[in-house]
């Protein structure tokens, strides 16, 4: 084994100061980078929309959202680790034919949905620079898809996440607004919910947008990318645990920040509102430095969720499935590829509040979830998937609980849109 | 007006020449051929045409020198248990099962040294198809009636295939769509189950897995790959499937395919496979690296 780490390649030379971001980047860990990553269009104006419209009070469903993240990704990552599969090829192996056809077409539907609110993030974030989302989505779509099939996309992959740190004046923006310490105390270690549809609708939202379906088929093949052994799942479980909670305290800070400049105004009604937030921090600044972060954010989902959809379904399918293949070659895995982005930015560009239409989107990705989650569970109760890492008797209780209760969160919101209770 | 009247009666005729020629195919096979997914879920009958219980899976056996294993028994669900019926004793039909005689032998369902339950361990799972260097999923896999008996003849691994599982069934066994020839299929021992007794359905009933079922034709196609190819296909494999096609290819090929991964992926790959294959390897790793 040591004489294996003589291979890796010396590492090149950087500039010290380089160095020295590196490293403190990695102390910070690579955890919160991740986290920073997983925040795309859909959370930063559903978590502002939650700020704006209910002040603090979603925060203590934000805790409890976290455990069942927490819950979910450890699952995934270990499904992945273990078997060596993504969750597509998981679902074909284990469910038979029908079961596996929903799973996929739900998992097409949910992203084709996130699709959506990732270019409606690249209109809102143009807006605020004063391009329309007519000239801009156009040109981010044929941007992405370029980018992602002519492989060069891993260098812009680094920019857009470096344009996503911007979010990380959230923390800072939330500490200067000097939020009532007490109330958010009281919101986040007890319930103040409200017994409306809206809030109902907003909190399915919330959770659609934190256990998002596409986190968790990106969380199975990402540890199986980096090949973990099933000898090092402790630390992995560590990362993956770790990673699930820094995103959400971002996105507490978030909705702390917005409904501390701008709580009670009502559901959020443009990205510029979203950016009064970061006032505390840059001053005049703060569109900009938000719609810098929108746009890297909504940049790096629209190329990643579209993508994994395709890898998803090729992968069940047992067809071609790569980026450095030729379009003939993988004609299954470019098509839904490139009909996703197409879709994508054409249901975008309809007429209408940009930000509303991303909100939806998060409400049909958090009535997909549970459905979703439900395969997950059943994939980790297996032994015969997982040998003797399947689920123990205390974690089956509460995985099952935490999508039992989503699953009825989602299936009320769903009642009352069909009925018309509003 | 006439000349493209005349085109579209030529067109006819060659359409329903060829689709005759298809149907004269399938019909010559179709007594034949038995598609596995419309097979499970049919009606096992004794001689007098009563229903005993349903079709749950097929079992093949691997025997040295053939590269078509021959269908050795069938796993029959009645009531809340299961029976492994010998295939010497049934009439194996498109669309049911019938038992020679009333006298049959049954068995306790233990998987034996060679063994394969189609639907549990080849249907959905991945395969490597060696001709087409790539790795594939079963969508169907077929039954072809030998002068010997039933024997494992072909997977199917087109994308219909899969669809039309999700449709009614059919009277009639469906035609291939995308059939790769059994012996061009690198297939794969099963993921280990923990063996518990708990463990219950068809999954466990198709027996245990023994500690070391090995499949019995080698892998002289998997020989012949390039690295790259190699390098392509582990790609695209889960764990243990990584590990077999390491161990069986050709070690240049395995070598070169590993130095194309990135330590940590070579590592977990390394500690997957036999103490034996793994210095192996390794030594020619380290072989190259001094060179």
């Amino acid at each position: 084994m040591s004489r294996l780490d003589l291979l890796e390649p010396p590492a090149r030379r950087r500039p010290r100061w380089l160095v020295r971001l590196l490293v403190v980047l990695a102390i910070i860990g690579p955890g919160l980078i991740a986290a920073n990553a997983g925040n795309d269009a859909g959370g930063i104006l559903t978590y502002a929309s939650a700020g704006s419209q209910f002040g603090y009070r979603t925060l203590f469903l934000m805790v409890l959202i976290t455990v069942a993240l927490v819950v979910v990704q450890e699952m995934c990552s270990r499904l992945g680790v273990f078997t060596g599969e993504g969750l597509g090829g998981l679902i074909r192996e284990q469910f038979s034919a029908r079961p596996t056809f929903v799973a996929l077409a739900l998992l097409l539907i949910a992203n084709a949905g996130l699709t959506v609110s990732e270019f409606a993030g690249v209109g809102a974030a143009m807006e605020i620079f004063g391009v329309s989302p007519r000239i801009s989505v156009p040109i981010a779509a044929v941007l992405v898809w370029a980018l992602t099939v002519l492989g060069s996309y891993s260098r812009a992959e680094r920019l857009f996440l470096v344009l996503t740190l911007a979010f990380l004046a959230y923390p800072i923006a939330a500490f200067l607004a000097h939020p009532g310490a007490k109330e958010v105390f009281s919101n986040l270690l007890w319930p103040h919910f409200l017994r409306t549809h809206a809030f109902l609708v907003l909190a399915v939202a919330l959770i659609g947008t934190t256990v998002t379906p596409y986190m968790q088929f990106y969380a199975a093949s990402a540890v199986v990318d980096k090949g973990i052994k099933p000898v090092d799942y402790p630390s992995e479980r560590v990362d993956a645990v770790s990673g699930a909670i820094w995103s959400d305290i971002i996105s507490i800070f978030i909705i702390i920040a917005t409904a501390a400049a701008i709580g009670g105004s009502g559901p959020l009604q443009s990205a510029q509102q979203a950016a009064e937030a970061l006032k505390p921090v840059v001053g005049p600044a703060a569109p900009q430095l938000f719609a810098f972060g929108l746009l890297g954010a909504s940049l790096l989902a629209a190329s990643v969720v579209p993508l994994s959809t395709a890898y998803a379904i090729a992968d069940a399918t047992g067809t071609p499935r790569s980026v450095s293949a030729r379009f003939r070659e993988a004609p299954l895995f470019y098509g839904i590829f490139t009909i996703q982005i197409a879709v994508g930015a054409g249901i975008a560009l309809a007429p209408g509040n940009l930000v509303s239409l991303v909100v939806n989107a998060q409400v049909l990705n958090g009535i997909i979830t549970p459905l979703l989650l439900t395969y997950i569970l059943i994939l980790a109760n297996r032994s015969s998937v997982l040998g003797s890492a399947k689920n123990s008797p205390l974690f089956k209780v509460v995985a099952t609980l935490c999508v039992v209760v989503v699953g009825l969160l989602s299936f009320v919101v769903l009642i009352q849109t069909v009925l018309g209770l509003n | 007006m006439v000349a493209g009247e005349r085109w579209s009666a030529r067109a006819q005729r060659r359409l329903s020449s060829s689709l005759r020629e298809r149907l004269a195919v399938d019909r010559a096979i179709a007594s034949q051929l038995i598609a596995l997914t419309s097979l499970l879920g049919r009606p096992v009958v004794n001689n007098q045409g009563t229903q005993l219980g349903k079709v749950s899976d097929v079992v093949v056996t691997w025997a040295a020198g053939n590269p078509y294993p021959r269908v050795t028994g069938v796993l029959v669900s009645a009531g809340k248990g299961f029976v492994l019926v010998d295939a010497r004793e049934v009439i194996l039909s498109q669309t049911r099962v019938q038992l020679r005689s009333d006298h049959f032998t049954v068995a306790q369902p233990v998987r034996h040294e060679g063994e394969i339950a189609l639907a549990r361990d080849v249907l959905d799972h991945q395969l490597v198809d060696l001709s087409g260097v790539q790795v594939v999923r079963a969508a169907d896999v077929y039954l072809l009636d030998r002068p010997g008996g039933w024997e494992l003849a072909a997977v199917d691994v087109g994308v219909l295939a899969f669809l039309r599982r999700l449709g009614p069934r059919r009277r009639r066994c469906p035609p291939p769509v995308r059939a790769v020839n059994w012996a061009d299929l690198q297939s794969f021992v099963p993921r280990s189950a923990d063996g518990s007794p708990k463990n219950s359905g068809p999954a466990a009933a198709a027996g245990e897995v023994g500690g070391a079922v090995r499949l019995g034709v080698p892998a002289r196609e998997l020989k012949k790959l390039r690295a790259s190819e190699v390098a392509r296909i582990l790609s695209q494999l889960g764990r243990d499937e990584q590990a077999q096609v390491t161990a069986m290819a050709e070690s240049s090929a395995a070598v070169e395919a590993l130095r194309q991964l990135t330590p940590r992926q070579r590592d977990a790959l390394l500690a997957e496979i036999s103490e034996a294959d793994r210095r192996r390897l390794l030594s020619l790793l380290e072989g190259d690296e001094e060179r």
